[in-house]
């Protein structure tokens, strides 16, 4: 049975979700929320025992849904598997030092220089491959994966017609780079020796884009959202020039364009504040593109993309985890306001809502498309 | 003043930068005199971060330049027993629950080669240490980092320690990183938010300079 969460709906959450990626205004503003370990406190249990335990965390997602009446996309579980993958991304122990949850406290990277400046010519021969530190993660990965089979959520989303956030990921090589380079030394980089990075970019763009054949494969099943979720965060304008971030253009748009031609929609997942060059993105089609955005600031994104690109976001974790319910509302009642016109909004976290967010914080958040987000048509 | 120095530093021309103060060296110039030359580049960085014509990647790069020289004109210095005037002392680190440590080392690479001691405490640090420091570095501004939203709980931590040890009004608390908002500094008992590096040092040098 469909999941109908207001008596004035008129569209299944599918329904809803592929009416604002296609630009169109739906019957009200969905309500996206993009979990990382949330579930975890709101049902008693660690953020620790979330992560490790696949099942446990995803029955806590459940119990979550059935809390608030459920959302209008599923983003939920353990996100463990994400940091045994094995293929090259910031997240992945195969080639970073992560510090995995212990009680509430959650993951956290231990960010250094593992390439150093003279390591680019090696990257540009050999790719990512010289940098995997421990090969073993790739055991854990598949264990993660059968155990995530043997759960119900195709079949559970199915049945409530709501579709996952994204069925792909990939993360471009410049992120990687920069993981591998640790951040200060990246920046640097970027200063000193442009070329020798973009050079470095463009010569593992075919490693990284290798990595989604098998996801878009596994995606094209019915039903499953065409979505692939591309991540990057440090080619932002709060730490680059606009003009540096031109030269990183034709990299993120080569691998933008890849995703597109296989039939899934980009979904930018991009940290940090990209509003100085919103303008590149208009050269993709309508539809073919959105955005989850962080600090970019989400008015500016409506005006210069809002004809062509569905916008998603952005309420910061300083309100949602630290502010009141009023405070919640106040915010997030002017974005709606601000950037439901003509469909194509989506209300949700800046990146991940955080893990201690109180519950009658995401219940303000879910009350106020509810209140303020539906069309008049 | 060496003017080819000073732009080349404000230019980001590293190995000019280097070659310049080799010959320097070998003149036998002041090593304060080098230093201050360095300074002024470092000053006009700082002036062109804020009309946005560079940003953090070349604030950092600068940092480093400065950082880099001033570690080989250390053991001059030293030999001629002079010391560079320190403007005032900074105890900084990354609160506890929190091990991200990215933000605060550009912020003290900027203070140090401003002038000012800092005593870097890490990361995951536990109030009491923050406390300890600060007693015997007889500081007088404390820079508390973080990224993660859930360390604000030990940024509150600290200022209950703080004020319990009748240090509270003694100390200046400035606070940076990705957890803090201007909306949610409002309601900490904090007396400066530094939004990126040169705010941070522009708010430390009105609290000592």
């Amino acid at each position: 049975m469909p999941l109908k969460m207001h008596e004035n709906e008129t569209m299944t959450p599918r329904e809803r979700v592929e009416a604002c990626l296609s630009i169109k205004e739906p019957d009200r503003v969905p309500i996206v929320p993009a979990f990382h370990c949330a579930q975890a406190r709101l049902t008693g249990m660690t953020v620790e025992e979330f992560f490790f335990d696949i099942p446990k965390a995803y029955e806590a997602t459940k119990k979550v849904w059935d809390m608030f009446g459920g959302f209008d996309i599923y983003s939920g579980g353990s996100p463990k598997f994400g940091y045994y993958a094995p293929i090259p991304n910031s997240h992945s122990m195969m080639y970073f030092d992560w510090t995995l949850p212990k009680g509430n406290i959650p993951e956290q990277m231990h960010e250094k220089e593992i390439m150093k400046r003279e390591d680019y010519d090696l990257v540009i021969k050999k790719g990512f491959k010289p940098f995997i530190k421990r090969p073993e993660v790739q055991k854990d990965f598949v264990k993660c994966l059968i155990e995530t089979s043997k759960l119900d959520t195709r079949e559970w989303l199915k049945e409530m017609d709501v579709m996952p956030l994204a069925e792909a990921f990939i993360e471009p090589p410049v992120d990687m780079i920069s993981f591998l380079r640790s951040f200060n030394k990246f920046l640097m980089d970027v200063v000193e020796i442009p070329d020798k990075v973009i050079t470095a970019c463009e010569a593992t763009e075919k490693e990284l884009l290798r990595t989604l054949d098998p996801q878009f494969k596994s995606a094209k099943r019915e039903g499953a959202m065409q979505m692939c979720l591309f991540g990057f965060s440090r080619i932002a304008t709060n730490h680059i020039s606009p003009k540096k971030f031109d030269l990183f253009w034709p990299h993120i748009k080569r691998i933008s364009e890849y995703i597109i031609k296989n039939g899934f929609i980009v979904q930018y997942h991009i940290d940090n504040d990209y509003t100085d060059v919103l303008e590149y993105f208009t050269e993709f089609p309508k539809g073919k593109i959105m955005f989850h955005l962080d600090l970019t600031d989400i008015f500016k994104a409506k005006e210069i993309l809002g004809d062509r690109a569905c916008l998603m976001g952005n309420i910061p974790p300083q309100i949602t985890g630290r502010g009141t319910p009023k405070d919640v509302e106040k915010y997030c009642k002017k974005q709606i306001e601000g950037c439901m016109e003509g469909g194509g909004y989506m209300l949700c976290s800046a990146c991940v809502l955080p893990d201690e967010i109180p519950a009658e914080n995401l219940k303000t958040m879910k009350d106020c498309v509810m209140k303020y987000g539906f069309y008049k048509n | 003043m060496s003017n080819e120095l000073v732009n080349a530093m404000a230019d980001l021309e590293r190995n000019k930068v280097y070659e310049i103060v080799r010959n320097e060296i070998e003149k036998n110039t002041d090593p304060l005199k080098i230093i201050e030359w360095l300074s002024q580049g470092l000053k006009k960085i700082g002036e062109y971060f804020d009309k946005k014509e560079y940003f953090l990647a070349e604030l950092i790069t600068g940092g480093d330049i400065f950082e880099s020289i001033y570690q080989e004109i250390k053991p001059i210095l030293k030999k001629k027993n002079v010391n560079a005037q320190i403007k005032g002392k900074i105890v900084l680190g990354t609160v506890q629950g929190d091990v991200h440590d990215i933000g605060k080392n550009i912020v003290k690479t900027i203070l140090r080669v401003s002038g000012f001691h800092v005593e870097d405490l890490g990361v995951d640090v536990p109030p009491e240490r923050f406390i300890e420091a600060l007693k015997q570095t007889e500081s007088k501004v404390l820079a508390l980092s973080a990224l993660l939203t859930i360390a604000i709980d030990s940024v509150e931590e600290i200022i209950k320690l703080l004020r319990k040890e009748g240090l509270r009004d003694k100390v200046k608390i400035i606070v940076g990183g990705s957890a803090f908002s201007k909306e949610l500094v409002k309601n900490l008992d904090v007396d400066a938010f530094g939004i990126d590096p040169m705010d941070a040092l522009k708010k430390c040098q009105q609290f000592l300079v």
